[in-house]
């Protein structure tokens, strides 16, 4: 079989400029008025079939020579044929225009606008092209390099979105009479009312079952929603720019505070990275560390979001079982890293500290726990009415769909479709673990929400074989091997770019990190895969009530530090 | 039985003080304004294993217009900020600020372009809980603390 390099040779001269092997990753360089034709073709091809579009990261290369002042990568993966591949195109700084790809994968649309937000750089023929991430009349571009960090610009009121609601209505046929707006809409307006148009309700931020992050418009006809408008934000804390201004180790806390739910994955999931980058192999005792933290982690995940998804469908039992297990848990990492939430229990190139002696023991207790714990509540609620009916064939999403949205992880896999990094692009031995994918069949809440729960079982599955294997080595404390390795020297990775990735409890969680061989780390996306999960809300919620949007959000877990950033 | 059958049907005369300070103090009615990690951390301060019941303050109120104490757990952005106030206004006296977390105290960890330096500047904080994020037992000891200085409020001051 051909390697994607050779499929992708003759293109070479075409569309694409040149190509690269490195870190082993495939870097294409491409003509970015071509990206369009390239990308359909890059999709389309039976060859290739690029299936998805994992994420468009910006970069302001003025700092890194070049003559054009901005790169824009688009990182694209092939989930049938397991191929990776990141197309970096470059435009100049007075006039930064790209086509919008929003034709060729659905996701692109809210990427696209959030690289417009921070960088400037317009995606021509994009339907929407307005800020995702700051406000609407926010003065420059974060990102850039001249733009101060401690820029800060207040805002006066929220945005009232009328005029993207506006443009969906009229799509659907519908008119948007500002008579019509509920009292948080926004003002009365002037003009008859009909009394056939959409009423409009504003959702969020500060509604329990948006988690005080997200915001939704809607346009609600009784109880159904005939349109919805979605608005991020709200928690953008500017992790990207504040990362470039430390060094390499200093970027650890800001990756705990990205999905808060499960620290440790993202410690690890960033440690991973630019060990690829410093060309670092970690010890076998640290990589069995670090597989029974994430599976640790994911388990916390997807009690936080399985509990709070059932509360919020007004069924508070089972979060107060659930939580008992996640508490315990809190003790175990309390007592390693010292910290109940935001662990930074992780080093370039091992670990700081050494496990504290009983660690095992606990977790085994943990582990205990829980499988009463998930019968429990798999027994209140697997065949509850009520559940069953707010959650079967609610926001159903098909496998090409969510595909065509980014879909990562239990989201993915809820439609039926078997993809996990864990098993298909395998790291820290994964593949040598003894455990299945969880899939679902329809792609609904209830799906998505099972998924999940099985996925625990999974997880402890593979945490008892890692601790059988961890006692199976050798005595020397792993914090030792750790200190020796050269990642707790000065970390500066080469002159480059990188991208990694790795399975978290919400989905893929990847870095793309550009160094210019400093110990500063020149930019850091985070390619946040609650924010693709998300991107499909609007086609979810469409037609649904409003009862089903807050079953919706909560079985796709949507966490706000990792959507907003 | 309580304390009530020692009384029978006979008079308690109070300082309106003491008795309105009394039933302020002890049902100090949250909403919580949780964004971030810090209400994570709150969840586990409001479940089973810490209970916040203890304080008289598990009664969480979804809506501002029933809470008395606004309890502010996560980062608080700039975009963010006008609801926050406007939620702040929405609640009626008398109301009370706690500000739980670094980055709610102070920006925490987060000094750049798009965070609020400490929510005093939108609204007035009454108690400042710091940690990143802070422990549930830091929590209550805001309440206990909250509680102990509503109880030498006078009435008149939030007439």
């Amino acid at each position: 079989m051909l390697t994607l390099v050779e499929l992708l040779n003759p293109l070479v001269g075409g569309d694409v400029v040149s190509l690269e092997e490195t870190h082993g990753g495939v870097y294409a360089a491409a003509n970015p008025l071509k990206i369009v034709g390239l990308l359909t073709q890059l999709r389309d091809d039976a060859r290739f079939s690029f299936d998805m579009l994992v994420d468009i990261v910006g970069v302001d290369a003025s700092g890194l020579g070049g003559v054009d002042r901005f790169q824009v990568v688009y990182i694209l993966a092939s989930t049938a044929k397991n191929f990776r591949l990141s197309v970096n195109v470059r435009t100049s700084a007075e006039k930064p225009e790209i086509p919008s790809v929003h034709a060729v994968y659905a996701v692109a649309d809210w990427l696209e606008r959030e690289v417009y937000d921070q960088f400037g750089i317009v995606f021509i023929g994009h339907p929407n092209l307005k800020r995702l991430l700051n406000f609407k009349d926010f003065v420059g571009h974060p990102l850039r390099k001249d733009f101060p960090i401690d820029g800060r610009q207040k805002v006066p009121e929220s945005e009232d979105l009328h005029d993207e609601m506006k443009v969906k209505l009229e799509r659907r046929g519908r008119a948007f009479s500002s008579m019509r707006i509920g009292e948080y809409g926004g003002e009365h307006g002037e003009g008859e009312e009909t009394g056939d148009d959409p009423f409009i309700v504003n959702l969020g931020p500060a509604h329990p079952i948006v988690h005080g992050i997200l915001r939704l418009l809607l346009a609600v006809e009784g109880e159904t929603i005939v349109a919805a408008v979605p608005e991020l934000g709200y928690l953008h804390r500017g992790v990207e720019k504040s990362m470039e201004s430390g060094n390499y180790h200093q970027v650890i806390p800001y990756t705990d505070r990205l999905n808060y739910a499960s620290p440790m994955m993202n410690n690890i999931g960033y440690c991973k990275a630019v060990e690829k980058m410093l060309g670092i192999e970690i010890s076998e005792r640290d990589a069995l560390l670090r597989v029974i933290l994430c599976e640790l982690g994911r388990i916390m995940d997807h009690l936080l979001c399985t509990g709070p998804h059932l509360v919020d469908l007004g069924a508070l039992t089972p979060f107060w079982y659930l939580f008992q297990v996640r508490e315990k848990i809190y003790d175990i990492m309390e007592k390693y890293s010292g910290v109940r939430l935001t662990y930074s229990c992780v080093r370039i190139g091992g670990f700081p500290f050494p496990l504290y002696n009983g660690f095992f023991d606990d977790v085994e207790s943990v582990l205990k726990d829980l499988m009463p714990a998930i019968d429990d509540v798999r027994r209140l609620v697997e065949r509850n009415r009520i559940f069953y009916d707010r959650c079967c064939k609610v926001g159903a999403i098909s496998s090409a769909e969510a595909l065509r949205h980014g879909f990562t992880g239990p989201c993915l896999r809820a439609t039926g479709y078997d993809y996990d990094l864990r098993k298909n692009r395998p790291y820290y031995s994964y593949d040598t673990f003894d455990f299945s994918v969880v899939v679902g069949t329809n792609g609904d809440t209830y799906d998505r929400f099972f998924v999940r729960v099985y996925e625990m079982i999974e997880s402890a599955k593979i945490i008892r074989q890692a601790i059988a294997r961890y006692k199976a080595l050798s005595s020397e404390p792993a914090a030792l091997e750790a200190k020796k390795s050269k990642g707790f020297k000065k970390v500066a990775p080469p002159a480059g770019a990188l991208y990694d990735s790795s399975e978290v409890a919400n989905g893929e969680l990847g870095y793309y990190i550009v160094s210019d061989g400093s110990a500063k780390p020149y930019r850091i996306k985070v390619r946040s895969p609650s924010l693709c999960n998300y991107s499909a809300i609007e086609s979810m919620v469409e037609g649904a009530m409003i009862a089903d949007l807050v079953s919706i959000i909560g079985s796709l877990n949507v966490i706000g530090g990792e959507i907003d950033r | 039985m309580g304390i009530e059958t020692l009384f029978g049907k006979s008079w308690v005369t109070a300082r309106i003080d003491d008795i309105v300070n009394w039933g302020r103090s002890n049902s100090p009615w949250p909403y919580i304004f949780g964004t971030a990690c810090c209400a994570i951390e709150f969840m586990s301060a409001a479940s089973s294993h810490f209970d916040i019941a203890r304080f008289g303050a598990e009664l969480i109120r979804w809506s501002p217009r029933q809470a008395d104490v606004l309890i502010v757990a996560g980062t608080i952005s700039y975009k963010q900020a006008p609801v926050l106030k406007r939620i702040y206004e929405q609640m009626c006296e008398p109301k009370w600020v706690i500000a739980v977390g670094a980055c709610c105290c102070t920006g925490g960890m987060y000094n750049n372009y798009c965070t609020v330096q400490g929510v005093a500047e939108i609204i007035p904080v009454s108690m400042y809980v710091p940690g990143c994020p802070p422990r549930a037992e830091a929590i209550f000891d805001a309440i206990v603390k909250l509680q102990g200085a509503i109880a030498k409020e006078s009435v008149l001051d939030r007439a």
